[in-house]
């Protein structure tokens, strides 16, 4: 599990512990929406749990007011999967690992398709606007 | 009770599952169009009127919520978007007559979606299992009877907390799709590996990765062999046991189970007899660095530079040394 656990942090950009998260939910069992021999999937939605994105804004692109700083995002679900193989790439400014089978928007001139993260190219710009460069 | 075919037939069995005697299932249901004339009616047969069967989910927690499930037996034929369109005009319908109810579509078609489908789904804030991915995607009918049952006991917990966004498209539809797009990988590693690895407690099916990675650094506590298995306990609580050609592992106390046996064991490269209490005494304490499974014969190397080989009729330990010339180290 621990090769595709996310980044997370909270509203003071502190880092949490995925698995004192776990923990965390499993004393209330309503939180843990599945745990099964697909993954598990928690309902974090009022634990003030973030993740760090991009470089581009999560929705519209845009980059951070801090030149040399990330958007974070609220998350309200958490999904980890027992299998799938993952990627690395350079996402913008940020390496990101990926299931290898995670779908991505990729902005191509006019128009956007959907792309595994397994056939992620250099030089492919997302609809985000953040360019892959590895 | 009646069933139009097998697929709705498990589907309403999972509903019950999760959903007790809030899960019911109607044929020939008739429902009527307020106007007939927008576009998501253009496939109903006969505006203003259409009859559909539907399962439908309650939810104990909140009995004001209710999922119109449509089951979709096409045989190899894909379900396309007038199908979606259908259903979008149905949950629509029943939302304008509910009375206060609020209902969630959720379309089931094992042999999978066209690419023209998803859009309707997520504008009109339909589930869809399968899940419409990146390439066209169909799924065994076991595999999507348990993304249904999956979604509707997903679907059971959140409801526990704030949930009016999920009526909101497509949030919904990404509910959907986030708690069943992962079953691709499982079913990719079962493919792989077969039934070989199996994680307990639950004897959820697994992989060598996982294997090692709950393995890794735990230290052998003792090993047992019994008429059924062989097991190794580690640290934590953890256990590996050996049946046959299968792998258990995972917390499972310090179980075995069935009556002791002895078994071969070896010691050295060449595999010289020795006792039992020998090689026990040599990795009791060791911890797990590598790990190796060859199919009938899985291998840990420990701490202390020994390697330890577990094969489901015999056991063997030897020391590993470097350079590749005095690799082994021979006990007499």
């Amino acid at each position: 599990m621990e090769s595709e656990q996310p980044i997370l942090v909270n509203s003071k950009l502190e880092r949490i512990d995925f698995d004192e998260l776990v923990e965390r939910c499993r004393k209330d069992t309503n939180r843990i929406l599945a745990d099964d021999d697909v993954g598990i999937v928690l309902y974090v939605g009022d634990l003030d749990i973030h993740t760090v994105t991009g470089v581009g804004h999560p929705k519209t692109g845009d980059a951070p007011p801090d030149p040399n700083g990330h958007w974070v995002q609220k998350v309200n679900q958490i999904s980890v999967k027992r299998f799938g193989s993952t990627v690395r790439h350079q996402i913008g400014s940020v390496v990101r690992t990926l299931a290898s089978d995670s779908v991505l928007v990729l902005r191509d001139n006019e128009t956007v398709r959907k792309i595994k993260a397994a056939d992620l190219k250099p030089g492919m710009i997302l609809d985000t606007g953040e360019k892959v460069y590895w | 009770m009646n069933f139009k075919n097998a697929l709705e037939q498990n589907l309403f069995e999972a509903a019950t599952r999760v959903c007790g005697a809030n899960a019911s299932i109607e044929h020939n249901k008739t429902i009527e169009i307020e106007v007939a004339i927008t576009r998501e009616v253009a496939s109903f047969a006969g505006p203003p009127k259409k009859e559909i069967d539907v399962i439908t989910a309650g939810f104990k927690q909140s009995p004001d919520v209710k999922m119109l499930i449509s089951s979709k037996d096409f045989g190899n034929s894909k379900a396309e978007p007038a199908h979606v369109q259908e259903w979008a005009a149905v949950v629509k319908a029943m939302n304008q007559y509910s009375g206060g109810t609020k209902y969630l579509g959720l379309i089931v078609s094992p042999s999978s979606f066209t690419r023209g489908c998803e859009p309707w789904a997520s504008a009109y804030n339909l589930g869809l299992i399968p899940p419409l991915k990146g390439k066209k995607l169909s799924f065994p009918l076991n595999t999507t009877i348990q993304m249904f049952e999956r979604v509707l006991a997903a679907f059971d917990k959140r409801i526990h907390f704030p949930h009016e966004i999920l009526f909101d498209a497509p949030h919904f539809y990404e509910f959907v799709y986030n708690i069943t797009e992962a079953f691709e990988g499982r079913d990719e590693a079962i493919k792989d590996s077969g039934d070989r690895y199996k994680l307990l407690p639950m004897a959820w099916v697994s992989s060598f990765g996982e294997v090692y990675r709950t393995l890794k650094g735990k230290s052998i506590q003792d090993i047992e062999v019994t008429v059924a298995k062989i097991c190794v306990h580690f640290s934590d609580d953890l256990s590996f046991k050996v049946a046959g050609e299968r792998i258990l592992f995972g917390p499972d106390g310090k179980t075995c189970g069935g009556q002791a046996v002895a078994i071969a064991c070896e010691k050295n490269v060449i595999g010289e007899p020795c006792s039992f209490e020998f090689l026990r005494n040599l990795v009791v304490g060791q911890s797990v660095t590598s790990a190796g499974d060859w199919g009938h014969r899985f291998e840990f190397g420990l701490t202390d530079d020994l390697l330890l080989a577990i094969e489901p009729e015999r056991l063997q330990v030897y020391r590993t040394r470097n350079p590749p010339d005095q690799l082994f180290v021979r006990w007499l």
